[in-house]
């Protein structure tokens, strides 16, 4: 009995974590190049990219001379070979290296990043949108928790299959660990091309996203009386995941028009926007990141919040 | 669903692009309504606020109320408008006297009450009342639910309307539940235009000598129609079942309801109206001209709703219009009138 248990160990002490299972879902009408659903790495830091010295360094020396970016010969926590796991992550994020999406205002390397931008960088505070290592823990809006974010309070450090390496159980998650985002991308990372892969162009939301951001925003999203109401009932707040076709109050002939600047939406069985299954998400409104607007909020005419409620309402 | 319902949903799309705004005029409510229409001044998304959308945080904003709202408003739709609209230097001020954006002028539709709360309410229409419109059946809580009373969007659209599709104040086309562009009251902008119901001479404006009424049709009123979505028997062509009349010439007397529309003053002389009496007044009541010339000296005037009652109300009962002729114009009327029966004279000669 011990030689057994023993034996059953040692395979679950190797095993490595794991993932939820990516839910099968129906795939109508694709087209245009889009993968097919499936397990797959979060675009990069993921399997063959993730490199453990691109972070780490296991002694902080080489000939003599530390390995941490910043030159400081003191070893940091956990290896790293910055300070902290969000000034790693801003040393090749920052825009000085061309092989990285920029994060952080200015971005130059597109016009406009699927995520947007940070406003600052770290422990600058900003309404624009996420603050990265404030000085203190702040309340996330929707929500009685408060949260010292850093970008690994959202990203998987070390890869998993989600979208963009977003977290299975982020902060606030009482999800168990299984929020799935899924989002197909036509053009993948190499590892030298952002531009083309970190654009709203290149993607095709399918779902989860709005659980995402739930986590920490807790009464933003859901069907019940404390969160957007019950469809039953006029909403209570802006629902997420709800298409936009059939709504009484969203116009979706309007939508299904010659829109520019196009909004982001869920389009969960089919490849083609606008279509009825297209459904509004937290990125519909938001950038990720930050967009150098108040909250985070989406101009889509560059000059008005107007103009991206108008999108579907048309009011 | 019922074949004609079918038919009627049916041929919607082409009515809308055939609605005859297309080819009176492009104007839409002075508010509320194209750039003027601000969804976070009346929306807000997570019922969750702590800072303007300025970039750096300011900026206005109504703070959201603490327990979230249907149709994610900032407050229940009376609140909400008048939390803007009574005593608030943003906008034209509505309810009881007036402390808002234009403290000076007399407003030509005068002013709200509100149930149990300010005002006294036999003066006018009265906010949250739940009873039911005068000569009509419709009630407040058979559009807003149960419990439910009059609120401002009972009578205005709170987006205006798209497509520019041209109504006075964003006034609903189906007031009173009435079904889909029953009275489309509209209006003309700095130059007037005849086709038009209403001519505001200068945009946003809301003072009495701004707002003038033409007669597009000599034998109807939009607006008085579209007072009538509610108070339905108090609209009728004259002859109808509503006012009655008995045909005079080309004429009409012996109404049974007073008309509001397709009688001019002074039509048949005698007991009845008197173009002279009206013209020989200093102050005038408001009247629909189908020439644009309001004080008695053109033929073609005709009283209608807002003659004698203001839309909002007023200090008198039913939002009577005091209106002696002479003395300083009030929302009431004048400071000469001194009881109903000055209204009456305006255009009356009985007691003269």
């Amino acid at each position: 009995m011990s030689l057994l248990l023993a034996t059953l160990a040692v395979p679950l002490l190797l095993a490595p974590p794991q993932e939820p299972v990516r839910p099968a879902r129906p795939r109508a009408g694709l087209g245009g190049g889009f993968p097919a659903a499936g397990p797959r790495a979060g675009g990069w830091h993921h399997g063959d990219n993730l490199v453990c010295s691109d972070c780490h360094t296991t002694h902080n020396s080489l000939h003599g001379q530390p390995m941490r970016y910043d030159g400081v010969a003191e070893p940091a926590d956990n290896l790293l070979r910055m300070g902290s796991p969000t000034e790693l992550c801003l040393y090749c994020h920052d825009g000085t290296d061309p092989a990285a999406p920029d994060v952080l205002e200015p971005v130059s390397y597109v016009a406009d990043p699927a995520g947007g931008w940070f406003t600052g960088g770290a422990g600058v505070p900003n309404d624009h949108g996420h603050d990265l290592r404030p000085a203190s823990p702040l309340q996330a809006p929707g929500s009685s928790e408060s949260f010292s974010l850093e970008c690994s309070s959202c990203h998987d450090v070390h890869g998993n299959s989600n979208y963009r390496n977003l977290l299975f159980d982020p902060p606030g998650s009482a999800d168990n660990g299984n929020v799935v985002v899924v989002v197909d991308e036509l053009v993948s990372a190499n590892g030298s091309n952002p531009a083309q892969v970190y654009v709203p162009a290149n993607l095709k939301d399918r779902s989860g996203m709005g659980e995402f951001c739930n986590s920490c925003h807790d009464n933003f999203h859901g069907k019940t009386a404390g969160e957007e109401g019950g469809a039953s009932r006029p909403w209570l707040r802006h629902p997420n995941e709800e298409t936009i076709f059939g709504k009484d109050h969203a116009d979706y002939s309007h939508w299904a028009g010659p829109i520019t600047n196009r909004v982001r939406v869920e389009t969960p069985t089919d490849d083609i926007v606008p279509s009825s299954d297209d459904r509004v998400t937290c990125l519909s409104c938001h950038k990720a990141h930050g967009s150098g607007r108040v909250d985070s909020l989406i101009y889509a005419d560059g000059l008005r919040r107007l103009s991206t409620c108008q999108q579907c309402h048309n009011q | 669903m019922h074949l004609a319902t079918k038919v009627l949903l049916a041929s919607l799309p082409l009515g809308l692009l055939l609605a005859p705004a297309a080819t009176v005029g492009d104007t839409t409510g002075d508010f509320h309504t194209g750039a003027t229409l601000i969804c976070s001044d009346c929306h807000v998304m997570h019922a969750s606020q702590q800072h303007g959308y300025n970039p750096d945080g300011s900026g206005f904003f109504l703070t959201p109320d603490t327990t979230p709202h249907e149709y994610l408003l900032r407050a229940e739709v009376n609140d909400l408008c008048l939390s803007c609209h009574d005593q608030s230097s943003v906008a034209p001020d509505v309810l009881d006297a007036n402390g808002g954006k234009y403290p000076g002028i007399v407003r030509n539709a005068g002013f709200l009450n509100r149930d149990g709360v300010i005002g006294q309410p036999a003066t006018g229409h009265t906010l949250d009342t739940l009873d039911t419109a005068p000569g009509g059946t419709w009630k407040p809580e058979d559009d807003n639910g149960t419990g439910h009373g009059l609120n401002c969007v009972n009578c205005h659209n709170q987006h205006g309307y798209a497509g520019g599709v041209n109504t006075y104040r964003n006034m609903k086309m189906d007031p009173g539940g009435t079904g889909f562009a029953y009275a489309q009251v509209t209006y003309a902008i700095g130059t007037n235009n005849l086709a038009l119901d209403v001519f505001e001479t200068a945009a946003n404006s809301y003072d009495f000598n701004d707002i003038n009424y033409n007669e597009p049709d000599t034998n109807a009123s939009t607006y008085g129609k579209w007072c009538g979505g509610c108070h339905t028997n108090f609209y009728g062509a004259p002859g109808g079942t509503e006012v009655g009349g008995v045909a005079t010439g080309s004429a009409y007397e012996e109404f049974h309801r007073h008309p509001v529309a397709g009688v001019d003053i002074g039509a048949l002389g005698g007991g009845h109206s008197s173009l002279a009496v009206f013209a020989g007044h200093t102050n005038h009541v408001k009247v629909m001209s189908a020439s644009g010339v309001w004080d008695g000296s053109a033929a073609d005037i005709t009283p209608s709703c807002m003659s004698c009652h203001k839309s909002h109300g007023n200090g008198n009962a039913f939002g009577l219009i005091w209106m002696s002729g002479t003395g300083t114009i009030t929302e009431n009327g004048d400071t000469d009138a001194t009881q109903k029966e000055a209204l009456c004279g305006q255009c009356h000669v009985q007691g003269s």
